[in-house]
């Protein structure tokens, strides 16, 4: 009775030891695959912050693409579609119309969106827990042709890119590698309009045979300067009436020579179109300029685009 | 007596052990899912500002901020066309759809502060956020904006 009283004991101890070992090696198993489901979201967790920061990246980028091309067409406007070293707007006008053609202005306004564009991406410092690398953009360019230009389709938006820029980020070992190009459209920018506008002016316009006719006039001359004033007035009508009600026009006279001495401006300053040595008579130096009151960049200072341009009239 | 000595003993051994694996996992498991959620919405609004353009002004949001900043006035000139923007008004009205009203940012500018959002609570769990934003400018500028959620 006792042997068979202990060996129900006996079997009754073997039952639970197995049973409490089973759990035991189950609670093992599992903690070891809890703590690997934990590195694993851990890791998740680490991939897919780098790949929003990336995105994050990438909209900072775009951003700065269009501060840029903001930036940059009001510098171009300003200088007549031209950056020159003579930091003075381009002369479209010398005598006869040698307004610069659109593949020019579309490679400064590249150039000078590129720079821009390259000075956030230099200036961007990050100091999160990722280690970044971004490179400078290699070319900016403005989607634009001839045919769209002058039939107007891109007066108030076009689209511009932006390519050779990677972004590398590292996060504790785990790297994510990409290119970073740019497809933006810029809206609500009337820069090609008024190129288009003055380049339609620089093609008609009466300026320069009214000025010469200063000199050559038979009948109720006026002197030379007042003639001239009367002329740029002129000029400048014939543009405003070219663009909207939105766009306001001014010109002003740079300078003035005339041989008889009625003007007395150096030569020099009114004849900078003038490669070759001339018998001047006569020189005016204009200067026209239209702000656009539509619409407003997102620049520092003046956000209005302000479009200069210069002319040179000579008579020999 | 012995053997019910080993009995509970290993009862209370299996009921422990039960516990350790089946119950405490549960509410780390939810505050990281919910805490990957938050941090995802997060992550993806700063990435989305970016591309949310207001409809009728064609403008996206960050350009406006950065324009009321450079300007120093909530209240923003885009010509004839779109008059005065209250870049506020717009602020608040996207953040609020994101975030109800559990959001709070601040941007430091030529000693002039611009706070908007909600008050930050003290009780409750507060994710930040720092956000980039390019300026108008022609030496590349970028501010910084510290952005608070719970």
């Amino acid at each position: 009775m006792s042997s068979l009283s202990n060996g129900k004991s006996q079997s009754s101890l073997l039952i639970m030891v197995v049973i409490v070992s089973i759990f035991i090696v189950s609670w093992v198993i599992s903690a070891f695959s809890s703590i690997s489901q934990q590195e694993r979201i851990m890791e998740k967790l680490k991939l897919s912050k780098i790949s929003s920061y990336l995105d994050f990246l990438k909209g900072f980028s775009r951003g700065a693409l269009l501060l840029s091309s903001h930036a940059a067409i009001q510098k171009v406007a300003n200088m007549g579609g031209e950056i020159n070293e003579l930091n003075k707007p381009r002369i479209w006008i010398c005598n006869g119309d040698v307004s610069p053609g659109l593949d020019d202005v579309k490679d400064f306004l590249s150039e000078e969106t590129k720079k821009y564009l390259n000075r956030y991406i230099e200036n961007l410092e990050t100091e999160d827990l990722f280690s970044t690398n971004i490179t400078n953009f290699t070319s900016v360019n403005y989607d634009i042709n001839l045919k769209n230009i002058f039939g107007g389709k891109n007066d108030e938006r076009f689209n511009i890119s932006a390519y050779g820029s990677k972004i590398n980020i590292t996060l504790e070992g785990n790297s994510v590698a990409s290119e970073n190009n740019i497809y933006e459209e810029i809206a609500r920018v009337r820069f090609w309009y008024m190129y288009r506008i003055f380049k339609k002016w620089a093609t008609s316009t009466s300026l320069s045979f009214c000025v010469r006719n200063c000199l050559d006039c038979e009948n109720t001359c006026l002197d030379f300067k007042s003639c001239v004033d009367s002329c740029v007035d002129e000029a400048l009508q014939e543009l405003q009436n070219l663009f909207d009600e939105h766009v306001e026009c001014t010109a002003s006279l740079e300078c003035c020579y005339a041989e008889s001495g009625e003007c007395s401006d150096p030569l020099q300053e009114c004849i900078k179109c003038i490669t070759n040595q001339v018998e001047v008579r006569a020189a005016v130096g204009t200067k026209f300029s239209c702000k656009d009151y539509k619409y407003l960049l997102s620049v520092e200072g003046d956000r209005h685009l302000v479009f200069f341009v210069n002319t040179n009239i000579w008579i020999e | 007596m012995l053997n019910l000595l080993t009995l509970v003993v290993g009862v209370s051994i299996i009921v422990v052990l039960s516990f350790f694996l089946f119950f405490t996992k549960a509410p780390q498991v939810k505050i990281l899912v919910v805490e990957q959620h938050q941090y995802g919405r997060l992550s993806e609004f700063s990435k989305n500002i970016f591309y949310i353009k207001i409809p009728g002004i064609d403008k996206v949001l960050t350009q406006l901020i950065g324009d009321m900043i450079i300007n120093k006035n909530e209240i923003v000139d885009y010509g004839n066309e779109h008059g005065s923007i209250n870049v506020t008004k717009i602020i608040y009205d996207i953040f609020d759809f994101y975030f109800g009203k559990n959001w709070n940012f601040k941007v430091s500018y030529e000693g002039k502060d611009f706070i908007f959002g909600y008050k930050i609570p003290n009780e409750k769990r507060i994710r930040s956020y720092l956000i980039k934003l390019p300026l108008p400018s022609f030496e590349g500028e970028i501010i910084n904006v510290e952005f608070k959620q719970w």
